[in-house]
């Protein structure tokens, strides 16, 4: 009988306050908490059913289990997804596992794991009227692979400039021979990278691959032996 | 001892009611498992399960009967496994059949009961049910309040557009 808690007192937001961040956003977790608690103390108790949080916001507001389910989701599905709630977006943001799974942090695999999007983002650029950079794309520190790609909406033609390691020039099945063997513009390459875009698109982040570390990795090496020093050391 | 599977155990739902299964079965919960080896006498004393009601209990059990006899989950990294999104075995997509509450239901109970390849499945079957739809279906699916002003939501979908249209 105790409490009429502050949630049931919450105002039918029509009134147009959208600072108070009471919630526009169905998935609070304070509340969720208090429920599952509550909900063992008095049993089975159905008196308030307002309080009853449906399963699929308990699910969704536990970042653990968002995070497991949209691990399983192709990449693009993963970029666009992230306009769905403040939820989504924020446990994308903030999971290093989900950020590997886009290619948006590194991780050190096995064997190299190619950039399932790359195919698409190099050779199938949305055109636009304007001539600006469309696409450039590069592959970070021990990938020793930078790579970009812009259109040029005047000619309609977009050029890919590569400087890429020959091993890795060999083995990546979605670059383009014939574009590779191309003479490199360097001028034009430069000028199309200094060419601003009012919104920070999400591709220029991603990474061309995963690696497989050449050198000694300590994490697998600490975890499969005693002695991961190198034996010279 | 050898014939520990043909051991039972009392499990008692959050709404109190009493489940006698096989040990073997309620053991693929690793949150019983312990329980029960720290309880020492399995089948004597109930064992809570205090945030899973019966209808979901029952519904957890028939799924860890069927796959009482799988091989120990392995404890290998589990990065590997989830690529394959459609990768469900049949029976387990039958078993999820379920209204959109119940498999929600379930996916609380297997994280609480710790019963990863269950937990596992649940998770898959809400990702095929999420992937390839729009944000907008996706809300809709799952009754989710967009909690964007019009001026986030236009940032982020020009930042991601690129992958829209697929």
């Amino acid at each position: 009988m105790a409490s009429a808690p502050q949630s049931a007192a919450l105002p039918e937001s029509d009134t147009g306050s959208p600072d108070t961040s009471t919630s526009m956003c169905a998935l609070t977790p304070p509340a969720r908490l208090a429920t599952s608690e509550l909900t063992f103390d008095r049993a089975s108790t159905q008196a308030d059913g307002d309080d009853i949080i449906p399963a699929v916001d308990q699910v969704f507001s536990t970042t653990e289990l968002l995070e497991m389910i949209l691990l399983n989701l192709p990449l693009f599905d993963l970029f666009v997804l992230q306009r769905t709630c403040k939820t989504f977006r924020d446990t994308i943001h903030g999971s290093i596992k989900l950020k590997q799974h886009m290619f948006l942090a590194p991780k050190t695999t096995k064997t190299t794991e190619w950039n399932p999007l790359m195919g698409s983002l190099l050779f199938q650029p949305k055109h636009t009227s304007e001539d600006i950079l469309k696409g450039y794309l590069c592959a970070r520190d021990q990938n020793r692979v930078h790579l970009l790609e812009y259109t040029n909406g005047i000619s309609g033609k977009y050029t890919t400039f590569c400087e890429v390691r020959q091993d890795i020039r060999c083995c990546h099945p979605y670059i383009d021979q014939e574009k590779l063997d191309r003479p490199i513009d360097k001028s034009q390459a430069k000028r199309a990278l200094s060419v601003q875009s009012t919104v920070k698109e999400s591709w220029r982040d991603l990474m061309m691959a995963h690696t497989a570390s050449k050198s000694v990795d300590m994490t697998t090496t600490v975890a499969g032996r005693s002695n991961w020093l190198p034996s010279d050391a | 001892m050898a014939s520990e599977g043909e051991q039972t155990v009392k499990l008692v739902s959050s709404d109190n009611v009493e489940i006698v299964t096989e040990r073997k079965v309620a053991e693929r919960s690793m949150l019983i498992k312990n329980m029960i080896e720290d309880l020492g006498a399995p089948g004597e004393e109930p064992i809570p399960i205090m945030n899973v009601s019966e209808a979901v209990l029952r519904k957890v059990l028939e799924w860890c009967t069927h796959h009482k006899n799988d091989p120990a989950p392995s404890q290998d990294d589990d990065a590997d496994s989830r690529k394959k999104t459609t990768d469900i075995e049949d029976w387990d997509q039958k078993f999820m059949q379920v209204d959109q509450e119940m498999l929600f239901e379930i996916i609380l109970a297997a994280n609480y009961m710790d019963i990863k390849a269950l937990l596992d499945v649940g998770c898959k079957t809400v990702a095929n049910m999420i992937k390839g739809k729009s944000p907008e279906e996706i809300r809709k699916t799952f009754n989710i309040q967009n909690d964007f002003t019009p001026e986030e939501e236009d940032q982020i979908r020009r930042e991601n557009e690129w992958a829209e249209d697929r």
